[in-house]
């Protein structure tokens, strides 16, 4: 079972985000993989370790998403591709765009990947992937059954139900974080990442020119970042809850039009 | 309803001190000056929330076994109330004094330590030299094998050195000095310090102006943003501190192993957790984040001494500042040029263990207007007057 | 001329509430609006888009077509969209919605926009407000192509406005074949009779403060009796204690209904990015540091178990 995995590198949505004159303050931020991605990660280790096979990172971006994959590698993955980039702002469809002239001539029976990055919280990148590359895809799985002479049983979170499906190989598949706990790395893991085989690629080296990348290369534009409108935290009601919850209610009638 | 630890006040409009910063240092001078010298008026200013900086950050090793008689004889003064200080605090401090190896790779080395013996033990502090079948004996799971490049040599063994849950005491001072009628303000930033004549009338924060007649600054990795609004100028420069915990296991590193060659120290928590941590970053910076070369580093260093830690799962990294001095000795010192300022800084990376010692002088300092005797060596004006403190050896990993 | 075909959905025999949010939006936008449903048994609701200002309704009633699948309804979009010249396509937020979206943007070799929550609409050109960084800032994008735009919008954005009667002008579109490679071999539906979270005006929620099942089910009545959604948090459905259908959060389901009562819980981000588009939230837990009161318009620091008895009594009183 070869598998490849792209993974995003993104700040640390946990941690305090800036934004300065609509653009995202990146001095001083932690970057980290995107959490579903590495569910994904985690996905792709269990199902080698069963079924045998390597599992293969791919990264897209500056030099700093080098760091990223030897995370991912230190976790257990078996190498890595950095595509090192650095074309400014691309959306999804140039992401996708610049996978599938990565994906031309490698051997791979799956495509595993988070439903969605945690920055741009889009999820798109990997279904158009999937018709760039005439796949099928199946998103949001939260289990993976057998793996049969027909297909792959996988479950989705749909929306009438979970969703039992049969899938024939090769395919692209995205992750619901509920597949799995993602392993740590362990102190061996991260040592040995570093002798990992780290494939590095340029634009260029992949036959794209500059129309193909960037903001040219891509379909749609951030014009700016910003901050919502923060909530301002309420009223608060402390004491007993038979006079507590009689006050809110109250208010919620009147001042908020609570109709039940 | 349960108890507070600590209150939020209303700012008053004067205090007879402020100390600035809500670390161990700073809560320390605050219980102290209320404890010791009655003096209760007293407001301590933390720009986020108490224990933020090097006090939340460290990993919690507390030893004595320093290089010059100044430093050891302080650092001992700060073991033995850290002996005393649950019981003082009325707070489980969970202080294990399970001993301290600092190991050795090198003939230069062992003479460091060696060196370093004699000297504790010649103010009364026990440290003494072990060969390698005597540490293996008490860390079976250690390597003392003959390596390539690291052998260990030997290693300088400090009974009452050990480890203590670093967010009790902070919180426990905090509760300590609020009891005792101490105002602890969060949130709190200081923005200027108001000198007039030479003197220290008061401080500008973010929450309105005070005024005060004494200010106490306490803030380690950001004390240059702070003297630079009294116009001092201190010779120090700030690094980033890297750490990182494990997953937890069962006991079984039943003592503090540090190596000073490999730059590297570690310790088991009560929670099963390896606490792990490095020398600075090389560069100065005030940023707080972790980085996977760090991580790397250690992780070939930590399997150099235990290779059977090969498996152990890393669950978090994180730093913390360090406000390094030319001679890894700390500064606490009245500044003549500013009547009632009060500088307490220069920790680098051998803060957390003199909170205590650098409290209580740094309080009696400020109740009697003097320098006590115990911190005569570490006046700001040591740098001009060349009389350093040299503890690069025992304070630090990396030589 | 600018013109939107409207990805429909039904669901238990009635079409979907971001439908008909999506339909009113492009009326009262004044754009021509046509609208695509697929599924199996459902011509019968065509008149009822048409009502809502379809004024067409391109139909695929198909058993096959019960349980969505990629192929065939991406293929069925395109059909539609070509067929009826349409310059813009709209789709809701829900699983479907997500999975189709840059399927049929790819499709038509153009790109999307997705989950939005605010648009401003000058004919085709299309600027548009997504959250983004787990809903802690929002980015303002636009497409920068003039061909077809594909866009999905977050559920709960806009309101459905009132019909008016309507008959619709249909057309059967035909079933294409299903990719082999895909094989839809069962679904595992869960209760159906209680209230869609992304639909509901109210959704009533529990987190880790309810300590197991039986403190979720202790709690769960009172949505019942105020007529909201029942929605519980990640940590309780991954402890099993609930199951996650009912799960509200950036993994669960995005919800931004008028009122958002929070009971034991305490605030994780991803749960925050889940409801933080509630209008009111209301907040009760012992807590009085949880995160969740730096968000809520009325906070009760108390007793989830003392105050739910309180609640059912005083909306009994407010029902009668």
């Amino acid at each position: 079972m070869e598998i490849i995995v792209p993974i995003r590198q993104v700040p640390d949505v946990a941690l305090n985000i800036r934004v300065n004159d609509g653009v995202v303050v990146e001095d001083g931020v932690s970057f980290v993989i995107s959490s579903w991605d590495e569910t994904a990660i985690e996905g792709a280790l269990q199902m080698t370790e069963e079924l045998g096979g390597e599992v293969t990172l791919l990264g897209i971006g500056p030099q700093r998403v080098s760091e990223a994959l030897r995370k991912g590698l230190a976790m257990g993955a078996h190498k890595a591709i950095h595509v090192l980039y650095e074309e400014g702002q691309t959306d999804s469809f140039g992401y996708a765009k610049i996978m599938t002239k990565v994906m031309e001539g490698r051997n791979y029976d799956m495509i595993l990947t988070g439903k969605q990055a945690q920055d741009t919280d889009a999820g798109l990148t990997a279904s158009m992937l999937a018709e760039f590359l005439e796949l099928p895809q199946v998103t949001n799985i939260i289990r993976f059954g057998d793996l049969a002479a027909d297909g792959l049983t996988v479950y989705r979170k749909g929306d009438h139900g979970t969703e039992v499906l049969g899938l024939k190989l090769p395919a692209v598949v995205t992750v619901n974080d509920s597949l799995n706990e993602p392993r740590l790395a362990s102190m061996r893991g991260i040592m040995m990442a570093k002798k990992k085989p780290m494939e590095s690629l340029t634009p260029a080296d992949l036959g794209m020119n500059a129309e193909e990348l960037g903001l040219q290369g891509s379909m749609t534009e951030v014009l700016k970042f910003e901050k919502p409108e923060s909530r301002k935290e309420g009223e608060r009601f402390e004491g007993e809850e038979t006079e507590t919850v009689p006050m809110t209610l109250q208010k919620l009638v009147s001042e908020a039009k609570l109709a039940v | 309803m349960t108890e507070r630890m600590w209150n939020n006040h209303e700012m008053l409009p004067s205090y007879d001190v402020v100390i600035i910063g809500g670390g161990a240092h700073g809560l320390a001078t605050a219980y102290y000056l209320a404890k010791n010298h009655g003096i209760t008026n007293v407001a301590v200013m933390e720009q986020k929330f108490i224990g933020y900086g090097g006090s939340g950050r460290n990993t919690a090793i507390l030893r004595s076994n320093y290089r010059t008689e100044e430093g050891i004889l302080f650092y001992d003064q700060s073991l033995k109330l850290y002996e005393d200080l649950a019981q003082d605090l009325d707070y489980n401090l969970m202080f294990s004094q399970q001993g301290h190896f600092t190991l050795g790779h090198s003939t230069a080395s062992m003479q460091a330590l060696t060196t370093r013996a004699a000297y504790n033990q010649a103010v009364g502090v026990d440290s003494t030299i072990l060969e390698p079948p005597e540490i293996k004996k008490m860390l079976p799971e250690i390597d003392i094998s003959n390596h390539p490049r690291y052998p260990i040599m030997g290693a300088l063994y400090h009974p009452p050195g050990g480890i203590i849950r670093h967010d009790a005491v902070v919180w426990s001072y905090a509760r300590g000095a609020d009891r005792r009628g101490v105002h602890i303000h969060q949130l709190t930033e200081v923005q200027d310090i108001i000198v007039e004549d030479g003197e220290v009338r008061g401080v500008e924060t973010s929450r309105g102006r005070i005024n005060c007649k004494q200010v106490v600054s306490c803030v380690a990795g950001w004390s240059s943003e702070i003297c630079k609004m009294v116009g001092v100028k201190l010779p120090l420069v700030t690094h980033p501190l890297q750490a990182l915990v494990t997953t937890d296991y069962k006991p079984w590193l039943h003592h503090v192993v540090v190596s000073s060659t490999l730059h590297i120290y570690l310790s088991q928590s009560d929670r099963g957790e390896l606490v792990c941590g490095n020398g600075i970053d090389h560069y100065p910076h005030y940023g707080m984040r972790s980085t996977l070369g760090f991580l790397e580093s250690y992780a070939a260093h930590l399997l150099e001494l235990f290779p059977i830690l090969h498996n152990v799962s890393v669950q978090r990294q994180w730093a913390g500042l360090c406000d390094m001095t030319p001679d890894y000795s700390p500064i606490i010192s009245m500044v003549e040029e500013v009547d009632g300022f009060y500088v307490n800084c220069g920790w680098g990376t051998w803060g957390f263990k003199g909170s205590p010692a650098s409290g209580w002088n740094t309080a009696q300092m400020v109740a009697e207007r003097k320098t006590p005797e115990r911190i005569a060596g570490f006046r700001h004006d040591r740098y001009v007057k060349n009389r350093l403190v040299g503890e690069k050896a025992a304070a630090s990993v990396g030589n | 001329m600018p013109k939107v075909l409207v990805v429909a959905e039904s669901k238990n025999g009635e079409i979907k509430k971001p439908t008909l949010e999506l339909l009113s939006l492009a009326k009262s936008q004044n754009l021509q609006a046509e609208t695509i449903l697929i599924g199996n048994d459902v011509s019968s609701h065509a008149d009822l888009l048409a009502g809502y200002g379809a004024e067409k309704v391109y139909l695929a009633d198909d058993a096959g077509l019960s349980i969505y699948n990629t192929s065939q309804f991406t293929a069925l979009v395109e059909d539609a969209a070509k067929q009826s010249g349409a310059t813009q396509i709209w789709l809701t937020s829900s699983e479907t919605g997500r999975d189709l979206t840059p399927r049929v943007a790819a499709r038509f070799g153009v790109g999307a926009l997705s989950d939005v929550t605010e648009l401003e609409i000058n004919g085709d050109d299309i600027t548009v407000v997504r959250p983004c960084m787990a809903t802690k800032l929002v980015q303002q994008c636009r497409f920068r192509n003039d061909g077809l735009k594909v866009i999905s919008i977050r559920a709960g954005t806009y309101e459905a406005t009132e019909a008016s009667a309507g008959s619709a002008d249909t057309v059967s579109l035909s079933i294409p074949e299903g990719d082999p490679r895909v094989e839809v071999r069962n679904i595992q539906v869960e209760e159906t009779n209680e209230i869609e979270l992304n639909e509901a005006s109210i959704v009533v929620s529990v987190g880790r403060g309810t300590g197991g099942t039986e403190g979720c089910e202790f709690v769960k009545p009172l949505a019942g009796e105020m007529g909201a959604a029942f929605g519980a948090s990640r940590a309780v459905c991954d402890a099993g204690w609930m199951p996650h259908k009912h799960q509200v959060g950036q993994t669960g389901t995005v919800v931004s209904p008028d009122f958002y009562f929070a009971f034991g819980i305490s605030g994780a981000i991803q749960h925050l990015a889940g409801m933080s588009g509630s209008k009111v939230i209301v907040a009760i837990n012992k807590d009085a540091e949880a995160p969740i009161f730096k968000v809520a318009d009325y906070g009760i620091i108390g007793d989830l178990f003392k105050a739910v008895p309180v609640f059912q009594e005083e909306v009994g009183k407010l029902k009668n």
